[in-house]
This record gives C-alpha cells, sequence and structure tokens, in this order.
C-alpha cells in the first residue's frame, strides 16, 4: 500500500504545479498560493466566512443564556404560523416548534460533534500516522493494514452498526463518528510525517544523538501541525454533513433534541406545506459547510502547505 | 508481477478482515434477528430452527467460519422473515442502485467533460472563474439538502413536474423509468461534477502548455481539433482515475438517495436489514460492496503502475 500511495501523493503533486503554470521541472511551492490568492480573493470571503462561524457558534454555545432564543420542545400551536414574523422569527415547524430556537439549538449539537471528533481523530489517527510514517517498515504495513480494512468497509454501514450497537446519544455517535474519521487522519498524518522525517533538520538531529522521541515530538510533529490546522476546519464540517446523514437515516441522537440534520430530515415530511421548515436548515448547513472550506483554504494558504498533504 | 501477487494477497485479507469485522459488530448488536422477525406468535421450535440456522447462539467465530463456509458453497444465506433467499431479494434490487451510480457517472461526466475543457480553453477568463466559483460553491452543499432542493424546485413548486419517488424499470416503461431517475441521479452528480470539472480543467490546463500542443498551433491546427483531439485524452487520466475510485463515495450516496427518494435498493436494504438484525443479509451485502469497493481500488492501483510513466520513473529512482 504504502507505495501506491506515495506514488498517487506525487502524481497530484506533478498535477498541481503544473497547473499552476509553474515550470514542470522545479517545483515552486509560493507560487500556486499566489495564483490562488489573486485568482479567488479569498481576503474578504475569509473575513464573511469566520464571521458567519463566528455567530453560528455563539449562537450555539448561548442558546441557553441569550433572550431571543426560546426553549427548543415547547409548542406553540396555531399561534404560530410557517411564515417568518416578529414573535418567531423564522416561523414554527410542522408541530408548532420555534424553527429559529431549533437552528439555534440544533448546532450546538452539530458543532459539539464536528469539533468533538476532530479531537478524537486527531490524538488516535495522528498517533498511528505518526509512528507509520516516521518507523515505517513493519509498523507501517501493520498500521497501514487496519487503516485500508476500515475504509473498505461501506462507511454508513459501519456507522450506522455502531451507533444501534452502542445506542444512540452524543458521546455513542462521536465515538462512531471518530472510528470513520481516524483513518483518514491517520493517512494524512503519516504522508506528511514521511515527508519530514526524510528532510536533513530530522537527520541532523539523529546525528546530534537525539531519540527517536524526541525527533517525533520537537523536530517532525511541530512540522505536521499546520497542515493539520487546515484539515481540521475542513473536516468539522465533513462531519456536519455525516451527522446529518445519520439523522435522515433515523440514527442520530433522540428526540426531542434538535441537530440541523434532524430539522431537515423531519421538515422534508411536509416540504409541500412547510419548505422553509427543511430548507432553511439546508442552507445553515451550506453556509457553514462553505465558510468552514474557505476557512481551511485561506489556512492552507498562509501556512504554506501543499496541496498533495490534504 | 511480484507486485501484482502482493496486492491480490493483501486485497483477499482486507476484504476477510472486513467481513470478520461486520460479523464482529454483528454479534453485538442488541436484540434476536428471529424475535425480531418471526415474532412472539412464532412456536418455540421454529424459533429456535431459526436460532439454529441464523447462528444466534454461536459465538463469533463459529458464527463466521459458518457464513465463509456458506458462501465458498454457493450459499448466500437468507432473509429471516420469510426464507428468501439473499440472492432472490438482490435481483429485484441491484437493479435500482447500479442505474442510479450509472446514470449519475455518465451524466456527471457529458456535464464536466465540456465545461472544463472550455474553461481550460479560456483559462482565468470569465467563464472558467465563475465555473470555479460555482463548483466551489456546489462542493458545499451535501446530497441530502441538494435532495430536498431539488425535490422542492422540480416536483412540488413546478407542479409534480417530476415524480419523485419510486422506481419503475426500463423494460415496463422507458419513459417513465427516465422520469422517475432524473432527481436521484441529478442528487448524486451535483457532488460529483464539481470534483470532475476541478481535475480536468487543472489537468488541461497544464497539457494545453505543453510543447507539443504550440507545434499543432504552429501547424495551423484548429482550436477545436487540438482541445478534443490532442489535449483531452493525455489529460483524461486523472479524471479516469478518480471515477473509479468514487465508487465507494457513490455507493454510500446512493444509500441515502434511495432512503430519501424512497427507492428500493441495496442501500435501504442494507438500512431495513440492520434495524432488523437480519445476519445474513448484511454479511453478504457488506461483503458484496467491500469487494467491489476493494476491487475498484486494486484495479485503479494497478492502473496507475501500468500506464504513468512518471510514477515508473519514481519507482526506479527509489
Amino acid at each position: 500500500m504504502s507505495d501506491l500511495d506515495e506514488a498517487r501523493d506525487i502524481t497530484t503533486e506533478v498535477g498541481v504545479e503544473m497547473s499552476m503554470g509553474v515550470a514542470t521541472d522545479v517545483p515552486q511551492l509560493s507560487s500556486p498560493v499566489k495564483f490562488k490568492r489573486r485568482y479567488k480573493g479569498f481576503r474578504l470571503g475569509f473575513w464573511i466566512a469566520a464571521g458567519w462561524m463566528v455567530l453560528v457558534t455563539l449562537l450555539a454555545v448561548g442558546a441557553d443564556w441569550l433572550p431571543f432564543v426560546k426553549p427548543y420542545a415547547k409548542t406553540y400551536g396555531s399561534n404560530c404560523t410557517d411564515g417568518p414574523s416578529v414573535d418567531h422569527w423564522l416561523g414554527c415547524d410542522n408541530i408548532g416548534r420555534d424553527l429559529f430556537s431549533r437552528i439555534a439549538y440544533g448546532g450546538r449539537v452539530s458543532l459539539f460533534i464536528g469539533l468533538m471528533v476532530v479531537v478524537l481523530s486527531l490524538a488516535v489517527g495522528g498517533a498511528i500516522g505518526i509512528l507509520a510514517g516516521y518507523y515505517r517498515g513493519k509498523t507501517d504495513t501493520v498500521l497501514s493494514m487496519v487503516v485500508d480494512t476500515i475504509l473498505a468497509i461501506p462507511p454508513l454501514v459501519l456507522l450506522l452498526f455502531v451507533v444501534i450497537v452502542l445506542g444512540q446519544n452524543i458521546q455513542n455517535i462521536i465515538v462512531a463518528v471518530g472510528i470513520l474519521a481516524i483513518p483518514t487522519t491517520a493517512r494524512i498524518v503519516r504522508a506528511n510525517t514521511l515527508v519530514y522525517s526524510q528532510r536533513d533538520f530530522v537527520t541532523a538531529a539523529r546525528v546530534l544523538g537525539a531519540k527517536n522521541r524526541r525527533i517525533i515530538w520537537r523536530e517532525v510533529l511541530p512540522n505536521v501541525v499546520p497542515a493539520l490546522v487546515s484539515y481540521t476546519f475542513l473536516a468539522v464540517g465533513i462531519i456536519i454533513v455525516v451527522e446529518g446523514i445519520l439523522s435522515f437515516l433515523g440514527a442520530s441522537v433522540p428526540p426531542p433534541q434538535p441537530t440541523w440534520g434532524k430539522i431537515i430530515a423531519e421538515g422534508r415530511q411536509q416540504l409541500d406545506v412547510r419548505p422553509l421548515v427543511a430548507i432553511l436548515p439546508g442552507l445553515v448547513i451550506f453556509f457553514s459547510v462553505l465558510s468552514l472550506n474557505i476557512i481551511s483554504d485561506a489556512c492552507r494558504e498562509k501556512f504554506d502547505v501543499r496541496e498533495a498533504a490534504i | 508481477m511480484n507486485l501484482v501477487v502482493k496486492k491480490v494477497l493483501q486485497m483477499i485479507l482486507v476484504i476477510f478482515l472486513v467481513t470478520f469485522l461486520v460479523a464482529l459488530l454483528l454479534k453485538r448488536l442488541p436484540g434476536d434477528p428471529c424475535i425480531a422477525n418471526l415474532g412472539g406468535a412464532a412456536s418455540p421450535q421454529k424459533l429456535a430452527e431459526c436460532q439454529d440456522r441464523v447462528g444466534v447462539h454461536d459465538n463469533v467465530f463459529a458464527f463466521y467460519g459458518k457464513w465463509v463456509n456458506n458462501m465458498v458453497h454457493g450459499d448466500f444465506g437468507a432473509l429471516v422473515g420469510n426464507d428468501q433467499p439473499v440472492t432472490t431479494a438482490l435481483s429485484q434490487k441491484w437493479l435500482v442502485t447500479v442505474s442510479i451510480i450509472v446514470y449519475s457517472i455518465i451524466f456527471s461526466v457529458i456535464v464536466s467533460v465540456p465545461i472544463a475543457v472550455f474553461a481550460a480553453y479560456k483559462a482565468n477568463g470569465r467563464f472558467d472563474r465563475t465555473v470555479s466559483t460555482a463548483s466551489y460553491g456546489l462542493l458545499a452543499i451535501p446530497n441530502f439538502v441538494m435532495a430536498v432542493l431539488l425535490w422542492y424546485v422540480f416536483s412540488i413548486n413546478l407542479t409534480h413536474w417530476l415524480p419523485a419517488t419510486e422506481f419503475v424499470s426500463f423494460s415496463t416503461d422507458p419513459v417513465e423509468h427516465f422520469k422517475h431517475m432524473v432527481l436521484p441521479v441529478l442528487t448524486l452528480a451535483a457532488g460529483q461534477i464539481p470534483v470532475y470539472v476541478r481535475l480536468l480543467r487543472t489537468d488541461m490546463t497544464a497539457t494545453l502548455s505543453e510543447d507539443y500542443i504550440t507545434m499543432a498551433k504552429s501547424k495551423g491546427i484548429s482550436d477545436r481539433r487540438i482541445l478534443w483531439r490532442h489535449a483531452l485524452r493525455p489529460s483524461s487520466f486523472t479524471l479516469v482515475t478518480i471515477l473509479g475510485v468514487n465508487i465507494g463515495a457513490l455507493v454510500g450516496g446512493a444509500l441515502i438517495v434511495e432512503q430519501f427518494f424512497h427507492l428500493n435498493g441495496i442501500g435501504s436494504f442494507i438500512i431495513q436489514a440492520a434495524f432488523s438484525r437480519d445476519y445474513a443479509v448484511v454479511m453478504t451485502l457488506t461483503a458484496l460492496v467491500a469487494v467491489v469497493v476493494v476491487f475498484v481500488n486494486f484495479l485503479v492501483d494497478m492502473l496507475y503502475i501500468v500506464l504513468d510513466p512518471r510514477i515508473r520513473r519514481q519507482r526506479a529512482l527509489a
């Protein structure tokens, strides 16, 4: 597996550099970055994206204390129509619950799951990746094998099983999605570690008599981390979507607790009567994922990490 | 050749590990498939017979051994509820999933290739920038949100323009067949098109800066001929590879789309089976999907080695 992975990395690298109009023989890493910055004008976009994420996060965290966020499970009956009104900013859902509050509270679960899964996968996947990439040889073969095995199971089936086996609550969903995220994280960390552990400064450290553990912590890890910052934002976006999918299959947190995916899944049943109930949280997911992608790209530019590593 | 043998052995091992892992998970699922599917009214004798057949009381190893043995002998198991063989149930369902996946691949390629070629032709022009922004946005729409939007626009807002549910087979009614496929296929394709466009555009711009293109231009060959005849084929390698790698993701996507549009395919079959604890169905289907995914990935890896001279060179250097 390892050779082929490297081979794949090499081709993507070559492809990316050539595409940016850089001389094909000499990899110049700063040019694609400059190109991109001019091309997409991320600066303003980045601030809008960051602003949106701050807003969503504040709403989610502060839902309990903000005066305009109502309880998510309370029904308002016929007082609340489906369109926006002064009392209910986005109207109500199928059974008369305040949609705005449900989206605010839903963000709490979605974002929390996203963050926790990333933390979990960075801790476990990061460790696996760094060991495999640094020691290579047998360690790498065995670890890569485990990773490949997990990646070969249809992800949704795995997810569904783990959630059903463990039971449907937030912790178990985090564990289940974590099992999916760990192999990918391990691959990325491994690819980065492979690159850095062959650099001269590592050889220098080894010549000076540094132990493996010290080299990993002091030389390799600080170089691998910047690449992971941008991956983290990307991953949170993906995990929010995965949670949404779980909701769709009826395997997310039990009701009445809302998540963005669950609001859509519930709203879908009355799409013809109250279309906003499904469409608005859909837009919220879209803007959040888009923002996270933009932030992730901006981070990647800032840390000057090659596309191939991501 | 040595590498190929090694890869094949690894592939077989991975398939065994995957199915064993599924068996391990299955044995830990709470609930008894026989009680769940036969109901409380079943006679104790029938229940015991069923439990014996499904292997409720076996440990993981016995259960897994039995399953492998059955598979080797061509017995793919039967549904617990009505004793229907998995293969019979599958024969009605595989077509749905395969149609959705194949149509969406064909549709995405037909749409993305011209867009990518034209974007690369006028690289950094207005069209190119629009396409780039649009595909960036499209990438951020999860497929279930896409499904909601498409359903709302085409099936509700445009007064039932397109039917949103059910599967009609091609042989029954070709027109209805395609009408019913439009929304599911569009949903799946919406996720693929931006990926393909970006990949092909990147490779095309690279190819267009090659010397032999300049040569062709100076010989006076028309731009159209250069684009489609000279540049497209060498640029499409990455795209073809990704089409293969994507199979795994598409199976997952098909599962959601089937669930959303109430289509009775392999995806919803797996979900039903998981919720009703139908061991045999789940084992066989996961194994089937895993074999397809692993095998396609293997083919792609081999393609890389055979077709891309850059890799052969890299390997020789290393």
